[in-house]
């Protein structure tokens, strides 16, 4: 009997970060700024409507008031990766590469509002 | 194995956080449990985390009697069973055995009668059967404020904790009572009665003023499963006295009220 032909070759995850690690690096950094009185936690699931597409929400957690939990954004990308969408503009047409995400995520968290939501959880925290 | 280092400590309703900030620095406790804490978890927080390196959580809990602050992720230390005076926590930490973390506040003699409180144990041993029974093992650490002594009726009886002050008698695992098994713990606080140590004769003194009196008590506890207390040292278990400078005890070895609570904190380690 002839010997079993393998047709997949050498299997190597991707080397580029994926999204889902860059937003767990910057959800693991803000318990320290804030003494873990709010954390932030990334849940991944599948988008039900398009099964192929991964959902990332990014959620700040408070968890000296109850687990108390609020969602900051999400983004979706299928299994290239890119582009990936968020779910507020801009850009309104997806991230094209991880330079993009990156830009976009770090304009994202140390925008204005997003440190006025964390001031007022800090300070609901706090008292 | 690697250690985990707990520290209990029932701290009366009073304001110590820093004094408990400052001796899980000192010990590298990696879980405090606290009972009586009227303190906000985020201002115990803030005492805990004062210095970058701390990084201790707080697993919020429905239980109301206990809290937990870790120095592990929130993640790691998620919730099996809750009531108002226990709960019972799953503990998996990377690349470590599961076990459960049970912590309780159990009624006072002050309100029940020590049949009542018996009563209460036999309900938490049953509670416990059931969630390693969930959990697939029986690697428990039940600690907290059993407002009982070690020898009486509902923490030793067969069934309530079943508890046993020795490792090799608990190291059977089960004792079989009327052709029913019941599950040992092992109770490594009995080693600490007494005053052959210091003038500190248990965790908690309390002068009753009746005819039966131990003045000293060991209401303070931890109880181990069998597979916990084999790789258990008692010598790692101590009721603190002292945090840095500051004396948690009087002179005559009770708890000075003053500068701490009227229970003396406990600590010890676990490894699995």
């Amino acid at each position: 009997m002839a010997a079993q032909t393998d047709f997949w070759g050498e299997i190597v995850p991707a080397e580029e970060r994926t999204p889902l690690a860059i937003l767990r690096e910057q959800a693991a950094l803000l318990g320290t700024k804030t003494k873990n009185l709010v954390e932030a936690t990334v849940d991944t699931s599948v988008n039900p409507l398009a099964r192929n597409e991964f959902i990332h929400r990014f959620a700040l957690v408070v968890p000296s008031l109850g687990n108390y939990k609020y969602e900051l954004f999400r983004i979706e990308h299928g299994v290239a990766i890119y582009p990936i969408h968020t779910s507020e503009p801009p850009p309104a047409l997806g991230l094209e590469t991880e330079q993009e995400f990156v830009d976009w995520l770090r304009r994202k968290l140390s925008s204005v509002e997003t440190k006025r939501i964390i001031a007022n959880l800090l300070a609901q925290a706090m008292s | 194995m690697p250690a985990t280092k707990f520290l209990f400590w029932n701290i009366g309703r009073k304001p110590l956080a820093q004094l408990v900030s400052e001796l899980a620095e000192i010990h590298g406790v990696d879980v405090i449990v606290l009972a009586e804490c009227e303190t906000e978890p985020g201002a115990m927080l803030q005492a805990l985390n004062r210095t970058p390196e701390t990084g201790f959580h707080f697993p919020a809990s429905l239980s109301q009697r206990t809290v937990i602050f870790t120095r592990f992720s929130r993640e790691f230390l998620q919730p099996a069973f809750e009531s108002e005076r226990i709960s019972i926590r799953r503990l998996a930490l990377p690349a470590r055995a599961p076990v459960l973390l049970a912590t309780v506040h159990l009624p006072s003699k002050l309100y029940w009668s020590g049949e009542s409180q018996a009563g209460e144990c036999f309900e938490l041993a049953r509670t416990i059967e059931i969630e390693e029974r969930t959990a697939g093992h029986r690697r428990t650490i039940l600690v907290g404020d059993f407002n009982m002594n070690p020898f009486e009726t509902g923490v030793v009886s067969a069934v309530g904790l079943n508890s046993v002050m020795s490792r090799r008698v608990a190291s059977r695992e089960i004792r079989t009572v009327q052709g029913r098994e019941y599950r040992f713990f092992y109770n490594p606080m009995w080693n600490h009665f007494g005053d052959a140590r210091n003038d500190t004769a248990g965790s908690y003194y309390y002068d009753a003023g009746e005819h039966v009196n131990h003045y000293w008590n060991m209401f303070d506890q931890v109880l181990l499963r069998p597979e916990l207390a084999e790789h258990f040292d008692p010598t790692r278990l101590s009721i603190v006295r002292a945090v840095g400078a500051l004396s948690l005890v009087r002179p005559d070895g009770r708890p000075d009220t003053a500068n701490g609570s009227d229970h003396l904190p406990i600590l010890f380690e676990v490894e699995f």
